[in-house]
């Protein structure tokens, strides 16, 4: 077989996958340039895996376990604290957010463990003035995309903290999400931070008495997003066209795993490929009594958990590799983000039965739908995207 | 160079050519399956390979011959309507048996069937060759493809350098 004629060896590479392509590539000299030749194989448009999880653990004082596919070990670094500066030494890195392979440390830093780089965000600015006592540290987002720009974003929202007090403006009454929703974005671009608002459109989803301190580790959401596709329940939505499409039945658990939940991550990036992948992360509830035993049973299983291989072939951009978040115990309140300007941030309230707010920038109001349920079937009657 | 309207003798019968393959044997095959090969298809619209003459292919045994011929005389009848769009499922879930059935073969006869295939162009039978050989290649790294198909090991150059390339697609081989 290696004494084919190149139009042989043409025949059958046309048959490949850029997967395959690009192994048999490394074959031989004469394929290599075959391949070269006649075979549209960019290194830019290829599919990229996800190059590891970073999983943070919330409320457990501990750095966040790192798993690597075989091939990324030597290439991102896992080890946060080998490489970045911490506040107190005796702290370990907490990630808050990541975006397309960087992450956000508490602590405003932000990290790409591709090529160990990190830096500190500037101080806070102060919470906007007729926002007293909402807290506007917690709540935080990266926006990042690689194929669209090397800055990155870092975005604030107002989030309603256990100790607030009522005051002002700011009643037990007062609906929440505000419909003007400022939020506090930090641009790498232009290194400072300024406040951009977003406006409700519909109906406010609760009061601040609601959400106020409403706090994580009661529940996993079973929502997510990746530049600019929600995936809500087992509904895939692409808010700028309405299209949805539902996913087939989830694999059933595997032996062993019964007790654990599964966390939802939806992989995208449109620069890249139309295709969108799912993956199923197991995870345990927070449940303040199992302590380490219950972190302990998880995190094993997840080392060699094979979905990780299989429903899901990431593709995040190269150079940016690593990452995608599974935080265990998640905020209550959730923002999807949308890339690439972001247009619109969906905000969906833990516990609350109502639909997600969705809060656009005036320029893109009529462009992205905000309300799923006017274009999404629910399965049931009863349910709420 | 119209197709001639019969005229070799073979009354009502459909007509026949004669190929001839490296080593003298002689393959007698209606010219329609024959035809399927876009480089014999010229000599016999031009009136060759009829009577004694024979079409002589210097760069294809009689073993493969015969096993390219099994395929085009299978895939005659379909190809004359034009691939087949009147085809039953029934007609095309047999060409995919048969398919299947052809291309599971040692891997000596199927090299001399995809030299076969390209030297005598046959459209259809390079693809089916080409499509085993890709999937004998999917999911497999640099070093099992080359032993998959019969590749000589490699030189410690050559070995150095499939190491250099893989490094650039380092996802690709996991």
């Amino acid at each position: 077989m290696d004494r084919l004629p190149q139009d042989a060896v043409a025949a059958i590479l046309a048959r490949l996958a850029p997967r395959s392509l690009a192994a048999s590539r490394c074959v031989c000299k004469d394929w290599r340039a075959t391949i070269d030749a006649r075979c549209n194989l960019r290194a830019d448009v290829l599919p990229i895996t996800v190059g590891g999880i970073f999983v943070s653990l919330a409320h457990q004082p501990a750095a966040p376990a790192f798993f690597a596919r075989p091939s990324m070990a030597r290439r991102i670094a896992g080890k946060l604290k080998g490489y970045v500066d911490l506040e107190d030494p005796d702290d370990f890195p907490y990630i808050m957010n990541s975006c397309n392979g960087f992450l956000l440390l508490y602590g405003r830093r932000v990290v790409n463990p591709a090529t160990r780089q990190w830096t500190r965000l500037p101080d806070y600015p102060p919470p906007p003035e007729c926002m007293e006592g909402i807290d506007y540290e917690s709540d935080m987002y990266l926006v990042f995309h690689p194929a669209v720009s090397q800055h990155y974003e870092v975005f604030i929202l107002p989030y309603v903290p256990q100790d607030f007090e009522f005051n002002g403006s700011l009643l037990e009454g007062t609906e929440w999400p505000p419909s003007k929703c400022i939020a506090q974005v930090f641009s790498s671009r232009t290194g400072t931070w300024e406040q951009r608002s977003f406006v409700l459109q519909g109906e406010p989803a609760a009061t601040i008495a609601h959400v106020k301190g409403s706090e994580p580790h009661n529940g996993l959401y079973r929502h997510g997003c990746c530049n600019g596709l929600l995936l809500v329940e087992d509904v895939v939505v692409n808010p700028a066209t309405r299209q949805w499409a539902r996913l087939p039945p989830y694999p059933p658990v595997s032996e062993g795993m019964e007790a654990t939940f599964w966390d939802y991550k939806l992989i995208f990036d449109p620069t890249v490929s139309p295709h969108y992948e799912v993956l199923l992360l197991p995870c345990v509830y927070m449940d303040p009594d199992l302590k380490d035993s219950t972190i302990a049973y998880a995190l094993p299983h997840l080392s060699s958990f094979p979905p990780l291989r299989s429903p899901l072939m990431d593709r995040l951009p190269q150079d940016a590799l690593v990452a995608i978040l599974a935080r265990l115990a998640p905020r209550s309140l959730r923002a999807d983000l949308l890339p690439v300007t972001l247009g619109s941030i969906f905000v969906s309230l833990e516990h609350e039965p109502a639909a997600p707010a969705f809060f656009a920038r005036p320029s893109m109001a009529h462009r992205i739908a905000g309300k799923l349920k006017n274009y999404v079937e629910p399965e049931y009657q009863y349910d709420f995207p | 160079m119209a197709a001639p309207e019969s005229g070799d003798g073979n009354n009502g019968a459909a007509r026949m050519v004669t190929l001839i393959s490296s080593d003298n044997t002689r393959f007698e095959v209606e010219a329609a399956a024959a035809s399927l090969s876009q480089t014999l298809q010229l000599t016999i619209l031009d009136g060759g390979g009829g009577g004694g003459d024979g079409i002589p292919l210097p760069n294809v045994d009689s073993a493969t011959l015969s096993k390219v011929l099994e395929y085009c005389i299978k895939h005659a009848p379909a190809a004359a309507n034009g691939g087949a769009p009147n085809a039953t499922a029934v007609d095309r879930a047999e060409l995919e048996r048969f398919d299947n059935e052809f291309v599971n073969i040692d891997q000596s006869v199927l090299y001399s069937l995809i030299m076969a295939a390209h030297n005598l162009e046959i459209e259809g039978l390079q693809s089916l060759v080409a499509k085993k050989v890709a999937d004998m290649i999917k999911g497999k790294s640099p070093m099992e493809i080359r032993r998959t198909l019969g590749f000589p090991d490699p030189t410690p150059e050559e070995q150095a350098e499939m190491n250099a390339h893989m490094l650039e697609y380092g996802w690709a081989y996991e």
